[in-house]
């Protein structure tokens, strides 16, 4: 059961430039001084921890209680936070991934990965319009068989549009490391679908 | 079966719905409350060392004060004893 379907990496990537990371710079600078000013970091940041929070728990109650102990974490250590050369939200998206893998084991529940089947089809394009739900059922039994640390990163690459230097600080790993599930993660997926990848060159 | 769930969702979460759970009056509310609870958590170590280390001088003075005591008493009686080997022995009468 092998179908052709585009793989649109990065496609349309929301990366800072470096003066929009020096804006930033400022911001987090007057917050450390400032706890009003945190603020604004809140209001940029919190639908998109919010939307990540709730990939990963699929509750929306939960994914705002989460993301509200994320930015609480946030504020009492702001102080500590430290630029190395990577966006601000790439530190709270690691906080968050932290809280989020807290509550599974304090819990011990399953992880779970709940994903927007609108963005599905935007990251895979299909040359088959038919056996479209097919196609997704059998997506998802592929992911399932994939180790939860593949997925973590797939989510991070494909769903919040990182790069491996990111996803490597969000997850703490190595940027080798990331690059490596990612790849692994495709081969498993060729093996069900035939897979072009649309590439901007860093993939 | 891994050990994830994949779900798929049908809608995309709305910028309205995420609104909801937007609180930064709480947030701050409650960072407040943690920073207090913290200075007085740090107040509380703060004083709990300090009598400890109180208590080990204390202690730490009380025996050496024991120890010169008992150091007097000894040099004392080693006095005495040579006090009494120097005195000429008892002739006793009959």
């Amino acid at each position: 059961m092998s179908r052709t379907n585009i793989l649109n990496i990065l496609a349309n990537q929301n990366h800072m430039t470096d003066e929009a990371i020096q804006q930033e710079q400022a911001l987090i600078e007057l917050a450390k001084k400032d706890e009003l000013a945190f603020g604004k970091l809140y209001d940029r940041y919190f639908d998109g921890i919010y939307g990540f929070v709730y990939r990963r728990t699929d509750e929306e109650q939960l994914a705002g209680d989460i993301t509200s102990q994320v930015f609480l974490k946030a504020l009492q250590n702001i102080k500590k936070y430290e630029f190395r050369g990577l966006p601000f939200s790439s530190w709270l998206y690691r906080i968050a991934s932290n809280e989020v893998n807290k509550y599974y084991r304090k819990k011990n529940r399953k992880v779970v990965f709940s994903l927007e089947e609108e963005r599905i089809r935007e990251i895979i394009e299909e040359d088959e319009e038919d056996h479209k739900e097919a196609h997704l059922s059998l997506l998802v039994e592929c992911l399932n068989e994939m180790k939860t640390g593949v997925i973590e990163v797939l989510e991070l690459r494909f769903f919040e549009e990182k790069n491996f230097k990111e996803i490597a600080y969000i997850l703490d790993i190595s940027e080798s490391g990331a690059k490596m599930r990612t790849y692994r993660a495709l081969e498993q997926l060729k093996d069900n679908f035939n897979i072009k990848i649309k590439d901007n060159g860093e993939a | 079966m891994g050990k994830h769930e994949i779900r798929l969702r049908r809608k995309m979460m709305t910028s309205r719905r995420i609104e909801r759970h937007k609180n930064y009056a709480g947030l701050m509310k409650q960072h407040h409350k943690t920073q207090r609870t913290r200075t007085i958590v740090r107040w509380v170590v703060f004083i709990l060392i300090f009598l400890m280390s109180m208590i080990l001088i204390f202690k730490s003075l009380d025996k050496n004060v024991k120890r010169t005591n008992e150091a007097k008493i000894e040099s004392q009686i080693k006095e005495n004893n040579k006090l009494e080997e120097l005195k000429p022995p008892r002739i006793q009468y009959m």
